[in-house]
């Protein structure tokens, strides 16, 4: 036994899970040690984040804001201050700079960002990357993975991290205010619920059938953060690449398209956000990711 | 299984809570006071050894994968330098004294050492997918003296112990590193004594396997020590101590003070 490692089978068809928790934050949960030497990324998180934004983060491992039915590593250091400053770079500044200020984020966007060093995993392979409680807390899972090369790697920091935070924001929006209930008519009773996992045989088929991905056919909820999520963080040639995958069809396509406008009408209409705005923005940032210092404090 | 466990000490939990309402207060301070007394001293025991402490560290529900020496050093109130017996690493990181049901010693960022207990199986390749080795990075702090300080894992419960790294941390440190790779590279062992041979082999990590029990062994510098106090054969025993080769054990063995276990490595 000794010599036998352990691999798991399970793993190459291992599921990236969004889950969505609804349970309340305590408030009286965050210990804070004024004794505790701070060090630059404490400073940098309480200058640009805190003041700023009046949102704190926590790269120290805190057991109780975490989920205790798994086992959790903590973030790294040197991973933490990448995310940190990817974080307002990719995640915070887009908004600010088409809502003009930076008070929407400040309003709207969970108050405690949480990171974990790998995914949350069960017993079955699956793993969990990211969760949102309610409107309080948003957690990050994986965040050791970020490095100097996978920093450097603006598809890998969308699928990693930026298309979970945009999802899980996306869901506290529709909790301030909910989308139009014709949303969910035009995908009708196809959603399938918890058997998102098995239902489609390839992502071109979940395309077939009007999801921009097999999440997406969850609920009209997950539908739509989906939808959002994917349509702001790919450029239009991306995302156009993942409507056309193998085993998508033209009526698909025409569902899905049909989807992104109600998303689009919504956050305009709610949020004075305009979409394709938001996506040029962001677009440009991942193409001048090689010039961001994600290091220096 | 697991599940059933914690429900039933779930009801025990509920009930002491209410009765300890009722408790009076018999002490002086508040009890915020004491804890905010017994978080203070726990730090400053912590902080006290310049060459750190030897950390006896058990994974996994009822410290059923053996053990390693961690020698950790709290170079201030955040950071801590770590170093073990069982991987060339020497890696800081940052830890922190809270209060909790006590004080709470927590290593709070990723430090590779920690990481390999700590981490889900499907990123340390043990075990199996969620839990791995099921190593701790939280703990109880039961005692702090500047003699030793004993800890409880949060999540396995495992006891952990930590006594002062004597002067010459690195020779120390080298003693340990010969004495787990002494420890570790024989195929597999087996008990004598006066009645018979027991085979063993590896499990997960550094315990050994019979056919009816699982020992949990740690390397120290003389030899072996076990989580518990462990029986063969109806002999009682502890620590064993390792003896040099002979004719009859050419790899050595380890053996108790009353000569009447061997632990004798099978290559
Ligand atoms: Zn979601």
């Amino acid at each position: 036994m000794k010599f036998v490692k352990f691999y798991t089978v399970l793993f190459a068809s291992t599921l990236m899970i969004t889950a969505c928790n609804k349970e309340k934050l305590d408030p009286n949960s965050v210990f804070v040690d004024s004794t505790i030497e701070k060090n630059p990324l404490d400073n940098y998180i309480y200058n640009n984040y805190v003041l700023n934004y009046n949102i704190d983060i926590l790269y120290k491992f805190v057991d109780k804001e975490s989920d205790q039915n798994y086992n959790l590593l903590p973030a790294s250091y040197n991973s933490s201050i990448r995310l940190t400053k990817l974080f307002k770079y990719l995640g915070f500044e887009p908004y600010d700079d088409i809502t003009g200020s930076k008070a929407f984020i400040k309003r709207y966007f969970p108050k405690v960002i949480n990171y974990i060093g790998e995914a949350a995993y069960r017993n079955n392979g699956t793993k969990i990357l990211g969760t949102a409680e309610g409107a309080k807390k948003i957690t990050l899972y994986e965040v050791n993975r970020l490095t100097a090369t996978t920093g450097a790697n603006a598809d890998f920091l969308t699928d990693s991290y930026f298309h979970t935070i945009h999802h899980e924001f996306q869901h506290i929006l529709n909790q301030t205010t909910e989308f139009p209930t014709s949303f969910r008519s035009i995908s009708g009773n196809t959603y399938v619920d918890d058997l998102w996992v098995s239902n489609w045989a390839t992502p071109g088929a979940a395309i077939a059938a009007g999801f921009i991905s097999p999440y997406a056919s969850s609920s009209d909820k997950e539908d739509f953060a989906e939808l959002y999520s994917f349509y702001i963080t790919l450029s239009a040639t991306q995302f156009n690449a993942m409507l056309n995958v193998t085993g998508s069809t033209a009526a698909g396509r025409t569902i899905i398209n049909n989807k992104i406008v109600a998303v689009k009408n919504y956050m305009l209409s709610v949020w004075n956000i305009d979409m394709d705005l938001l996506r040029a923005n962001i677009i440009a940032r991942k193409a001048n990711l090689v010039n961001f210092d994600q290091t220096t404090l | 299984m697991k599940r059933n466990y914690y429900l039933l000490l779930l009801i025990p939990c509920f009930l002491f809570a209410a009765c300890d309402k009722k408790r009076e207060r018999v002490f002086e301070d508040s009890p915020t006071e004491r804890l905010n007394a017994a978080v203070a001293n726990a730090q400053t025991i912590l902080k006290s050894k310049p060459n750190g402490w030897i950390m006896q560290y058990f994974p996994g529900d009822n410290a059923q994968y053996g053990g390693a020496n961690l020698f950790v050093n709290f170079t201030s109130n955040a950071d801590v330098n770590v170093q073990a017996d069982y991987v060339s690493s020497n890696v800081t990181s940052t830890y922190k004294v809270y209060p909790g049901a006590g004080p709470i010693l927590t290593f709070d960022t990723y430090n590779s050492i920690f990481g390999f207990f700590a981490a889900p199986g499907a990123i340390s390749q043990q075990v199996n997918n969620d839990v791995g080795l099921g190593g701790d990075i939280e703990f109880l702090v039961m005692k702090a003296t500047a003699d030793s300080v004993i800890l409880k894992g949060r999540k396995r419960g495992n006891r952990i112990v930590l006594v002062p790294m004597p002067a010459g941390s690195a020779t120390v440190i080298t003693n340990y590193k010969t004495s787990y790779a002494r420890f570790y590279s024989p195929n597999s062992y087996r008990f004598e004594t006066a009645k018979g041979q027991t085979e063993l082999e590896f499990g997960w990590f550094n315990s050994l396997l019979s056919m009816t029990t699982t020992y949990s062994v740690r390397a120290t510098e003389t030899g072996v020590s076990f989580y518990a106090e462990s029986e063969i054969d109806g002999i009682k025993f502890k620590d064993l101590t390792y003896k040099p080769a002979t004719t009859a054990y050419p790899n050595g063995y380890y053996d108790n003070a009353a000569g009447t276990v061997k632990l004798v490595p099978v290559f």
